[in-house]
């Protein structure tokens, strides 16, 4: 019989879920500092989806879901945006993303660089879906040319970024 | 490695394409107000709506703050007239000099160097034939030969002393009256230029009743595309002219005019001799400054085409589209690559000579 | 990066090409309704659509200084009679073009059409 905190088997997959969502945060944090020389609004780094994407490796698209929302959460929370409108767009846009990574991960034709493209493009394309309820009017499809394109370089530079990364976590074993 | 190579091509395809469309999503804020007798609308790209409305606002005081000092219209007594540096000197005239806010002295400085260089086609201070004529007035009727007579006698531009250092104007002869209705919107649409491009504002378009003023060029990065009116023709343009940071301001016979006994009389007159000038029926200025082309556009409708032709040609940086009473556009040679004529408008056009 | 990547790539480039074409230049080919927009010292009165089958008809506007009768026949709009004094309005006659507009300024009434139009502003 087994008593007390001898029992207690550390559950790592909430201890790395916990870690990828701080994670997470703080990047979204650190990125929505970073000015790029892109002149259209709302593009961003996508620093933040790699904590999403790993949690997607490690554990599927359940917790890589639960990984976007939390970070969303608490994101919003810390900087005092929660329940603003960038909060829903960080939802809307972190959900659809998440999602479609999730499928194209599956999809052996394309590497972590195509997954982190198809990402990025969903993240502002879901975005824009949101936009366009909050705002009632079709008028943001103005940007999904713009935003369309930046994905494609925000999705190079993590995808190239996630490399190196996964590599690692293989060597380790920690990734199959 | 060339994989690393492509992409990095692509990230630089891609942020360049980005920074050419980047025109398509500038936001534009247009505002209209009702001043100097007309309608005046600015309109303004940008990416901050907040500053652009901020600007056109301070823009519009801009405006209004000139014409107070401008206008000539108001009577005795009330707040107008007293904010109106204008009525101040002509109250004085033959009296003493008028201290005046520095716009005054430099609306009538610009105003008496082309009244000069004009020779005399363009001439503030027609204020007393102006007022003889009344044409804003009730039933205006022609005056007759010897009440113009009279008022020639007390206009001319030489009893205009501008003193800049004190800043004082002196109409230094009784009777004598200035009318800026020639000079003052196009000195005040070139003061909400200069403000809206001291705030940073780098694609606009003013158009006092007009007078059209722009910065830059328009949300697709092309030259703003101004037309000129069919002096005839309702509706219709006789040419359109492109136009990148500068202005456009004509002078025509159709605008303002009262009819009697069949004979129409408009409100351009030749301050030589106190009558409508008739050998041109409109005349178009092209060129940087609006408070140039304002007082240009009336020179060259008063003198003869051709001399108004010559005259625009010795003036650095202007240009000028006319058309003659008997149906004939003529132009500046410089106008020829960014100006097109509608065709078969009914006038005659042989390259604009 | 394997083929499919760079197949992604291009496919995210064309959907934007296409897009962008849909959004910003398949519009400016339609023809842009013709509405001529009524208004008395700036709030709007009356809208009034121009096009050919348009039957002829009058409206009666109240301006600042008194009643303002507007013909509308086809295309084409203008002030038929305006109380104000100088009836400049009145002179400027028909109008039909996007971006055209006739003014009264004692009565702040404004005549303006909306709608693509060929040139950014008409100096007068």
């Amino acid at each position: 019989m087994n008593m007390g905190d001898t029992d207690i088997k550390p559950d790592i997959r909430m201890v790395r879920i916990a870690l990828l969502i701080a994670l997470g945060v703080s990047m979204h944090l650190v990125e929505s500092m970073i000015m790029l020389p892109i002149p259209i609004p709302g593009v961003k780094l996508g620093l933040a989806n790699l904590a999403t994407l790993l949690a997607l490796y490690l554990y599927g698209v359940q917790d890589g879901i639960l990984v976007a929302v939390a970070r969303v959460f608490l994101g919003s929370l810390i900087s005092g945006l929660f329940l603003s409108p960038a909060f829903f767009l960080g939802l809307g846009g972190g959900v659809f993303s998440t999602i479609i990574m999730g499928l194209f991960m599956r999809w052996r034709c394309f590497t972590v660089v195509g997954v982190c493209i198809a990402g990025a493009a969903a993240h502002n394309f879901g975005q824009l879906l949101v936009a366009s309820l909050l705002l009632k009017s079709s008028a943001v499809a103005y940007y999904l040319p713009f935003l369309l394109v930046a994905s494609i370089p925000t999705g190079l530079f993590t995808g190239f970024a996630m490399k190196p990364l996964l590599l690692r976590l293989k060597r380790a074993g920690i990734l199959t | 490695m060339t994989g690393k190579l492509w992409v990095f091509a692509v990230m630089i395809f891609v942020i360049a394409a980005l920074y050419a469309g980047k025109g398509l999503l500038q936001k534009e804020y247009s505002s209209q107000q009702f001043m100097m007798d007309t309608l005046v609308t600015i309109k303004v790209y940008g990416s901050d709506k907040a500053k652009l409305q901020q600007s056109v606002n301070e823009a519009f005081n801009e405006m209004r703050r000139i014409a107070e000092l401008a206008d000539h219209f108001p009577a005795v007594g009330t707040a107008a007239y007293n904010a109106s540096d204008i009525c101040k000197i002509n109250q004085n005239a033959g009296i003493k000099p008028v201290t005046v806010q520095q716009d005054t002295v430099e609306m009538l400085l610009l105003a008496r160097k082309y009244a000069e260089l004009s020779k005399g086609a363009f001439d503030p201070t027609i204020g007393a034939v102006m007022r003889l004529w009344n044409f804003g007035g009730d039933k205006p009727t022609p005056p007759k030969p010897e009440a113009i007579s009279q008022m020639i006698a007390v206009s001319g531009f030489n009893y205009l002393e501008i003193d800049q250092q004190k800043s004082t104007v002196y109409l230094n002869k009784k009777g004598v009256q200035l009318d800026l209705g020639a000079s003052a919107k196009g000195y005040a649409t070139e003061k909400a230029y200069q403000l809206l491009k001291k705030r940073g504002i780098e694609k606009a378009l003013i158009d006092a009743g007009g007078n059209i003023r722009t910065i830059g060029r328009n949300r697709d990065e092309k030259p703003w595309k101004i037309g000129i009116k069919d002096p005839r023709k309702e509706g219709a343009l006789i040419a359109v002219v492109s136009v990148t940071d500068g202005s456009a301001v004509t002078s025509g016979d159709y605008y303002r005019y009262f009819e009697k006994d069949g004979v129409r009389y408009h409100h351009i007159l030749d301050p030589r001799t106190g009558y409508p000038s008739n050998h041109t029926i409109s005349a178009t200025i092209i060129t940087e400054n609006s408070a140039v082309a304002d007082i240009l556009s009336t020179a060259c409708f008063v003198l003869p085409p051709k001399e108004a032709l010559a005259f625009a040609v010795g003036i650095d940086g202007v240009d000028l589209l006319l058309i003659t009473s008997d149906k004939k556009i003529m132009h500046t040679p410089k106008l020829f690559n960014r100006i097109s004529i509608t065709p078969d408008s009914g006038y005659r056009y042989d390259q604009g000579r | 990066m394997t083929r499919g990547d760079k197949l992604l790539i291009l496919l995210i480039l064309a959907s934007s090409l296409l897009s962008g074409y849909f959004l910003y230049f398949h519009n400016s080919n339609k023809d842009a309704s013709h509405q001529a927009v009524i208004s008395v010292s700036g709030k709007i009165v009356q809208r009034v659509s121009l096009s050919d089958s348009t039957p002829s008809q009058h409206f009666r506007i109240n301006g600042k200084v008194g009643e303002t009768i507007i013909a509308v026949a086809g295309r084409k709009i203008r002030v038929e009679n305006a109380a104000c004094v100088n009836q400049i309005c009145v002179h400027q006659g028909w109008i039909e073009r996007a971006g055209e507009s006739i003014v009264c300024m004692p009565g702040e009434v404004v005549i303006s059409i909306e709608g693509v139009t060929g040139v950014d502003a008409v100096t007068r």
